[in-house]
């Protein structure tokens, strides 16, 4: 009892006393105090139950606090969003860009230019459009509209080895185009093209989703149309392929590129 | 996803609809370290509403709170390898993180953009070396009845230390108090609180699935 006592007090073999390890306990010391006390709780087991017990009177204090308010609807999708562009950067150790290519920070440099340049364009276009010639179909804002949809979701495609390519493929339920991002593929050469295959629930065969041809081997960002929009219905696994075999209708997933799970 | 599906925290009374909503968590945790976004999806829906509550009682701001809350679940995704069920139960680890997050923006805000700790120290500190094994009906009820009768001045201080994110040199210079007198109402205040969890009677009740 009297050594518990001396604990708490403090005055037992450096131990920081109670008020310090409520203070811990309630987020009152610095981040540098807190790693020492982290560290001293590790290696001090009385220590470390007296924080538990106080953690759980802050887990209760939580608990009574009433709920009367709802975030924003947006907010699941700005997680996922964070959390692809998070996966993306950790796989290329740079931040994710979408559609913009390695002349980006020239043209950017060009800027009046530029501007200028899209006013012009702006104002062809609109003409265009006034006449009744003009589709829309931009790639750039298209990629962008995709990601953006709070319906799409990013798949992390693996391959059987563990430090063999990898990628992701954004798509989302009922739309017609997908975003195939391919990282470490070698060769990645231009004129190369990849199939993206896609398995439905008890069903064995795979369906052909959309072949994606790499122009550029520098870019690693493919945004591709699909023939039809995207059904959700059963979609359990999707395969990447290099497509060498024209006539091919079915893949092997024992040699196929990538592979991921569905989630729509 | 429906309103049902979400932990009921203001219904205190039915011990076995509390453990089916951690047996839950803990799949969809256990689903997260594979990979599987829906499973954090799913426990979005289920948890956004306590986090983001907590955050608003906190940080007072409801644009700021919704930024914890995306925080949270950011780290929920990247630390869901970190969680260990039989160290603590989900809700007390996740609301653990909110109350750190929320007092990293309500100081971050404080000292006008100053970054305080680094991102990734919340879940370790809501993760090591103390987590909270949950809390029980039976222990929220006591938790509730020892704070109602707790003298004025340490309710006080344990609102102004737990929600505000308050250190003893703040409280005393807010409330005109010596640090000792602080420190020492803390502590009273708050040892008071922690009896409910050392009280064999809750942990029986407990055990037995007590119903109000």
């Amino acid at each position: 009892m009297l050594k518990k006592i001396k604990h708490l007090l403090g005055f037992e073999g450096g131990c920081p006393g109670c008020e310090s390890l409520i203070e811990y306990a309630m987020d009152g010391l610095d981040p540098a105090q807190q790693k020492k006390m982290m560290t001293h709780l590790m290696e001090c087991s009385p220590c470390a139950e007296e924080v538990r017990a106080y953690m759980q009177v802050n887990a209760g204090l939580a608990e009574l606090v009433p709920e009367t308010e709802a975030p924003g609807a947006s907010l699941d999708a700005k997680v996922l969003e964070r959390i692809r562009q998070d996966t993306y950067q950790e796989r290329c150790g740079k931040p994710m860009r979408i559609g913009i290519g390695p002349w980006s920070l020239f043209w950017l440099r060009l800027g009046p230019i530029f501007g200028v340049m899209s006013l012009i364009m702006t104002f062809v276009a609109l003409g265009a459009v006034w006449h009744g010639g003009a589709k829309s179909g931009l790639g750039l804002s298209e990629a962008d509209a995709l990601v953006n949809d709070p319906l799409a979701k990013t798949i992390a495609l693996e391959s059987s080895g563990t430090k063999g390519p990898h990628g992701s493929l954004v798509l989302a339920k009922g739309k017609d185009c997908i975003l195939l991002n391919l990282l470490g593929l070698k060769p990645c050469a231009a004129g190369k093209s990849y199939v993206l295959w896609l398995q439905r629930e008890g069903v064995p065969s795979y369906e052909r989703l959309a072949s994606v041809h790499v122009d550029d081997p520098r870019e690693s960002s493919h945004f591709t149309h699909l023939a039809s929009a995207l059904s959700a219905a059963g979609a359990t696994r999707v395969l990447v392929t290099l497509e060498d075999m024209k006539d091919a209708t079915q893949p092997d997933p024992k040699t196929a590129l990538l592979s991921g799970v569905v989630s729509l | 996803m429906s309103k049902s599906s979400q932990p009921d925290l203001s219904n205190p009374v039915d011990p076995q609809a509390k453990e089916a909503e951690r047996k839950r968590d803990r799949e969809l945790v256990t689903r997260m370290t594979q990979g599987d976004q829906a499973a954090l999806e799913e426990l979005m829906t289920r948890w956004k509403r306590p986090v983001f509550s907590l955050a608003v009682r906190i940080v007072r701001n409801p644009p700021l709170a919704e930024e914890v809350t995306q925080d949270v679940f950011f780290k929920v995704w990247k630390a869901a390898h970190l969680f260990e069920e039989k160290r603590g139960a989900f809700s007390s680890w996740i609301l653990t993180m909110t109350h750190h997050a929320a007092i990293d923006a309500l100081r971050r805000m404080k000292s006008r953009g100053s970054q305080v700790t680094n991102t990734l120290d919340n879940v370790v500190a809501a993760t090591l070396p103390a987590p909270s094994p949950g809390v029980t009906s039976w222990q929220r009820l006591k938790l509730e009845q020892a704070l109602a009768t707790l003298p004025e001045k340490q309710r006080q201080v344990v609102e102004l230390a737990y929600f505000d994110g308050y250190t003893r040199e703040e409280m005393a210079k807010v409330l005109g108090e010596p640090v000792g007198t602080v420190k020492t109402r803390l502590r009273d205040a708050i040892t008071k609180l922690t009896t409910v969890f050392r009280d064999p009677e809750a942990a029986l009740q407990s055990e037995h699935g007590f119903k109000a």
